[in-house]
């Protein structure tokens, strides 16, 4: 039940869309999180072919401690969620706030400025610790105590500068996509908060103990890891999904009611699902139950959102032909779907007896970072740095259309070959033979994987290289003359077909 | 009543309560008389001409 059309099916109280004055939004400081989102997501996504490439040839280890698996892997990680993912969400959310409740930011500037280069000193802080050694070793928590405090200042401030723009809102009401990121900025501090206890061993020294300890110290840990996939990669993404999904498509959201559902459900129920991390370990089992329990319950909430996305592009869906950007939002909600069909079901326990400690799991977390996380932002880059660098289009369509196969060819090349290897893997550790001895010894199980390692590697290659396409074309955006760019176009979906 | 037997019962209680108030969310959202607010609302981003 599409409730209305168009934007002008309904008459709207107040004035129309062009005879209020347009506040003065705050928008330099946005450009440099959009070119910090494209720099740290090819960092991120070159540190993730290095350590796929050191799986299937243990020798580009180097043999230097600087450049080893252990110390790359965390680089990677923190690379594509925090200084990628989070410049992204710095961006949009930002950008969101400020038009949606038609008011120019808290502290206008020197706030925003404040945050953007707050947050590049705590990624590169963070970043150069894990290749000298320094990590508190839990995982997407590993930056220390120095690095954890000043984030806190700066998430703090970020806190303020969101609320306060909301505060001083003309429009009456929060647009949904302000509750996403609201409930993301804020639960993210609590994790923080509450997963980085530590107490230092000196002042001078980098290395910190954590307060918690044994099964207590694991439970923290994917309460805090388990939220962070729900409330940095999910909620706050879900807030460019409510906002970005319908100025792509010119449509409005499909159904304003199912997003409060959405997001209270997403709310309620994700925050207990972080046990599923722990299945058979010391964690009781009543607590494994609970976890295992509220996972396949999140099922719905998420499938809603995942709906309710897709939908909005009902009597528009020819729009998927002519317009990259919404393409690749688009793309990204099926992924949200079909990664949050895949996490309850890995969470059932006898699923997970086979699943887990393999590659089923790298798999199933790519399939929600490269297809969800990774797709919906290149769609609102495709989208937003025109716009935000006075542009009318993009360079080149089809470029971003190359961009768009190319990458979707690397995941699927990603997934597939992480459950064939996953699975394997998993039952290669649980067969017996006919005396009741295990089949294969560890080492055999490690050279079954190399083929699928390789092809796992080709798909982060080409993720790669259609990002850097993707920065190429948003740099010739960016230094086309204002005057190649034509008349004002409201919108990104009355571009020419592939140009 | 001991502290225990009062702990559990908070619990519990606490367990109800979350169940109420989710239901009572859902509920002030599916009101009928809520239609044309929401309605409103979902335009918010398009009256942006940005």
């Amino acid at each position: 039940m599409p409730e209305g059309l168009t934007a002008q099916a309904v008459p709207i109280t107040g004035t129309g869309p062009l005879s209020r004055p347009q506040p003065d939004y705050v928008d330099a400081p946005l450009r440099a999180f959009a070119i910090a989102t494209v720099f740290w997501g090819i960092a991120g996504f070159l540190a993730g072919v290095v350590i796929a490439l050191q799986l299937a040839y243990p020798q580009l280890n180097l043999g230097i401690e600087f450049t080893t698996f252990g110390r790359l892997r965390p680089l990677h990680t923190s690379a594509v969620i925090f200084a990628f993912g989070g410049n992204a969400l710095f961006l949009t959310s930002l950008y969101v706030v400020q038009r949606t409740c038609r008011a120019r930011l808290l502290g206008g500037d020197d706030a925003a400025w404040l945050l953007f280069w707050g947050y590049q000193f705590f990624i590169v802080i963070a970043a150069t610790g894990y290749l000298l050694g320094i990590t508190q070793g839990k995982e997407y928590a590993e930056p220390e105590w120095y690095a954890d405090l000043w984030l806190t200042v700066l998430w703090v401030s970020y806190l303020v500068v969101f609320g306060g723009t909301i505060l001083r809102r003309e429009e009456p009401h929060i647009y949904v996509a302000n509750w996403f990121f609201l409930a993301f900025i804020i639960t993210v501090a609590v994790l923080h908060l509450g997963n980085n206890v530590a107490i230092p061993t000196s002042f001078g020294s980098a290395k910190s103990y954590g307060a918690a300890s044994g099964v207590q110290d694991a439970m923290i840990q994917w309460w805090y890891g388990h939220n962070a996939v729900g409330f940095f990669l999910t909620a706050g993404f879900l807030g460019m999904m409510y906002y970005f999904v319908p100025k792509q498509a010119d449509r409005p959201i499909y159904s304003y009611r199912l997003s409060i559902v959405h997001f209270w459900a997403i709310t309620f129920l994700y925050i207990w699902a972080g046990p599923h991390h722990l299945h058979y370990t010391a964690l009781p089992d009543w607590a494994q139950v609970l976890g295992m329990v509220f996972s396949i319950m999140l099922w719905m909430p998420s499938w809603g959102g995942m709906i309710n996305g897709l939908m909005t592009l009902s009597g528009a869906w020819d729009k998927l032909r002519t317009d990259v950007g919404l393409r690749f939002s688009v793309a990204a909600v099926g992924f949200y779907g079909m990664a949050t069909f895949e996490g309850p079901v890995m969470s059932i326990r006898a699923v997970n007896s086979l699943s887990h400690y393999t590659d089923w799991t790298i798999g199933h977390v790519h399939s929600g970072a490269l297809g969800w996380n990774g797709f919906i932002t290149f769609g609102v880059l495709y989208w937003l740095v025109p716009r935000l660098w006075g542009r009318t289009k993009l360079y080149s369509e089809r470029l971003a259309s190359w961009h768009f196969w190319i990458a979707t060819l690397g995941i699927l090349l990603y997934i597939t070959s992480m459950w064939v290897s996953g699975i394997m893997q998993g039952l290669m550790w649980r067969a017996y033979d006919h005396l009741g001895f295990l089949q294969y010894s560890f080492v055999e199980t490690v050279a079954a994987l190399h083929p699928y390692y390789v092809i796992r590697a080709t798909g982060g290659v080409l993720y790669l290289t259609g990002a850097l396409l993707m920065a190429y074309n948003l740099w010739r955006t960016v230094r086309m003359p204002v005057a190649e760019a034509n008349v004002a176009l409201p919108n990104a979906s009355t571009l020419p077909a592939a140009a | 009543m001991t502290i225990e037997e009062f702990h559990s019962l908070l619990l519990t209680t606490w367990i109800v309560w979350f169940f109420v108030l989710f239901g009572g969310i859902v509920t002030w959202a599916l009101l009928p008389s809520r239609r044309e607010k929401f309605e409103r609302a979902r335009q918010i981003p398009l009256r942006e001409a940005e």
